[in-house]
């Protein structure tokens, strides 16, 4: 019994998602079963958790009810306007059926391969170093403190990072909603099914253009990976940034290859998301909010399609309330030193040489990446001109950006030593970014003519 | 393919020293030295946490950031002797009670694991 009442939230979660995203993107979504779990899954987790921080909002503390009642009201419209929508017709139907066991197999697949995660995680059931001190100690504070829920935001508590966004602890609270304590199998749950939802958004979102054995092939490379795996398990946020920036960066994609400005929409809802991911997720989206903008209004002045509008309304609802909490409650960051300014911890030249030289051993380093980046570059360089032709040139532009900015911060906050720091966080970084990198070389390269 | 290799071999080896890690304890969590005390802190917004113990050294920093996991939302104020109820994990029992005694606390409970809650005395 505890454990459909552990699993029902997601169940509830997962259906809000599918019913969304069938209503945003109609016929363009059904026959392409596997990158529909793969956006609903994400996107009805993620609205769950903003119906948690709405919670919060009106009633000062969590009430599950209120939760529950909110979550199966957006279910309940959604699934009305769906009935109420245009079916797709019956040949279709027929044509895609054999699609569907390819994605059908690609997901126990997935499933199987993730047996030795699971085994691993039962060991470390309440993950690593940032769940016991940040985001699952979070969770465990909003369902636990009623009333007293911003207490959570207190200086002494400066080692939980108080100024961190609160979108996966939203999501482990509504994990807890129908069990009504923290067990740590929530956290657990949510941490996996982000891993397996951005491997699968990976392989669903190259099928139509006919890589997803290739990138089948990458998502055995991640999840046998012993870094990526420890990351899952660990229940950090990372992952889940990564797969929102996946999700925002392939609906912004399609809509310009398949002219669709319901990918637009949604490729705006996921970059909000993103938003009130991680700190880094914020930088992240306000990255995607302008690239893609510039993307958008460049591509319509050599093409009919016009896809910043929606774009741009999907994330400004997506926005909405991450805003809120950026403008009127996060904290002042406390693990900030301006080395611009400060005279006691200057940024120097050699900080600058040290953050060149550790990301390029962290790139070459055998022992945690087996090689990865190096083949990643190799690909790249392999294919320059189809990596940044102008379809999918919105992706390096992207990841340079991100990439520059992440070097900035290490350069210009001095709070930290930086070979400590940058020990601590770059491989994070970068396994975050890895699906995002894989699509993009997949994507780009000519197989064929390999 | 060598890369894919390379991983596999490396998972597997990770996976036998879980199984046999799995033999001597299901799982690995300090935190649950404080399980119990959580029912004390019920409605205690805030309450010490006195150490002597090097808090730079990883093994005691994870421990500290378990017991906050393990009784939020208490927020545990690190070596303040201020507070109603006070942690003490000390190197040693005749430490943590000789530093009880010099604070004026009196102490309530003391675990197997050698972690010791004091009380202000009213």
């Amino acid at each position: 019994m505890k454990t459909i009442l552990l699993i029902l939230p997601f169940l509830i979660s997962f259906f809000n998602g599918l019913c969304i995203v069938t209503l945003i993107l109609g016929d363009e979504i059904r026959s392409h079963k596997l990158l529909h779990f793969s956006l609903a899954g994400g996107l009805g987790l993620g609205l769950s958790g903003f119906v948690g921080y709405f919670n919060f909002l009106v009633l000062d503390r969590y009430n599950p009810n209120f939760q529950i009642t909110i979550n199966l009201i957006i279910l309940g419209l959604a699934f009305l306007g769906l009935l109420l929508s245009p079916k797709q017709e019956a040949a279709a139907m027929e044509a895609n059926k054999q699609k569907w066991w390819w994605e059908i197999s690609y997901l126990a697949l997935f499933l199987v391969l993730f047996a030795p995660i699971y085994y691993i995680a039962s060991f470390y059931p309440y993950g690593g170093w940032d769940s016991w001190a940040v985001w699952h100690f979070k969770s465990r504070f909003m369902l636990l403190s009623g009333d007293a829920w911003r207490n959570m935001f207190d200086p002494l508590l400066w080692r939980s990072s108080p100024h961190y966004p609160l979108l996966l602890p939203l999501i482990n609270v509504w994990g807890w909603t129908f069990v009504k304590e923290p067990t740590f199998y929530g956290p657990m749950i949510t941490s996996i099914l982000y891993t397996l939802l951005s491997l699968t958004l990976l392989v669903s979102s190259l099928m139509p253009f006919k890589k997803d054995k290739f990138a089948f092939l990458g998502s055995c490379l991640l999840i046998s990976s012993p870094f990526y795996g420890r990351t899952a398990i660990s229940q950090y946020a990372d992952i889940f940034l990564g797969y929102y920036l996946l999700a925002a960066l392939v609906c912004i994609v399609y809509s310009v290859l398949r002219k669709k400005k319901r990918f637009a929409l949604l490729g705006g809802i996921f970059t909000g998301l993103l938003s009130f991911s991680k700190p880094e997720g914020l930088a992240a989206a306000l990255i995607v909010l302008g690239i893609a903008t510039a993307y958008y209004l460049i591509y319509a002045r050599t093409s009919s399609f016009k896809g910043v509008i929606p774009f741009g309304v999907g994330s400004a609802m997506a926005m909405i309330l991450p805003l809120t909490f950026y403008l009127f409650i996060t904290p002042e960051n406390m693990t900030m030193a301006n080395g611009l300014v400060s005279k006691s911890d200057p940024s120097t030249w050699l900080r600058f040489k040290t953050i060149l030289a550790y990301s390029l051993v962290e790139f070459l380093s055998i022992k945690k990446w087996k090689g990865l980046w190096v083949l990643i570059f190799i690909l790249v360089l392999a294919n320059l001109k189809r990596c940044f032709s102008k379809e999918i040139a919105l992706i390096p532009a992207v990841l340079a950006s991100y990439g520059l900015l992440v070097g900035l911060y290490y350069l210009i906050n001095t709070r930290f030593e930086i070979l400590w720091w940058m020990g601590v966080s770059l491989d994070r970084i970068l396994g975050s970014l890895i699906p995002v990198f894989l699509w993009w070389v997949i994507y780009a390269y000519n197989w064929k003519r390999t | 393919m060598l890369i894919l290799w390379f991983n596999v071999s490396q998972m597997q080896g990770e996976l036998r020293t879980i199984y046999q890690a799995k033999q001597v304890m299901p799982y690995s969590f300090s935190g649950h030295k404080f399980l119990g005390l959580e029912e004390i802190f019920k409605d205690v917004a805030y309450a010490g946490y006195y150490t002597d113990k090097d808090m730079e050294e990883l093994r005691n920093a994870t421990q500290f950031a378990q017991a906050q996991l393990i009784l939020a939302p208490t927020i545990l104020d690190l070596n303040n002797l201020g507070h109603e109820y006070t942690i003490f994990d000390c190197s040693s029992p005749e430490l943590a009670f000789q530093k009880i005694k010099e604070a004026g606390l009196k102490p309530l409970k003391k675990n197997q694991f050698g972690i010791i809650l004091a009380k202000r005395k009213p």
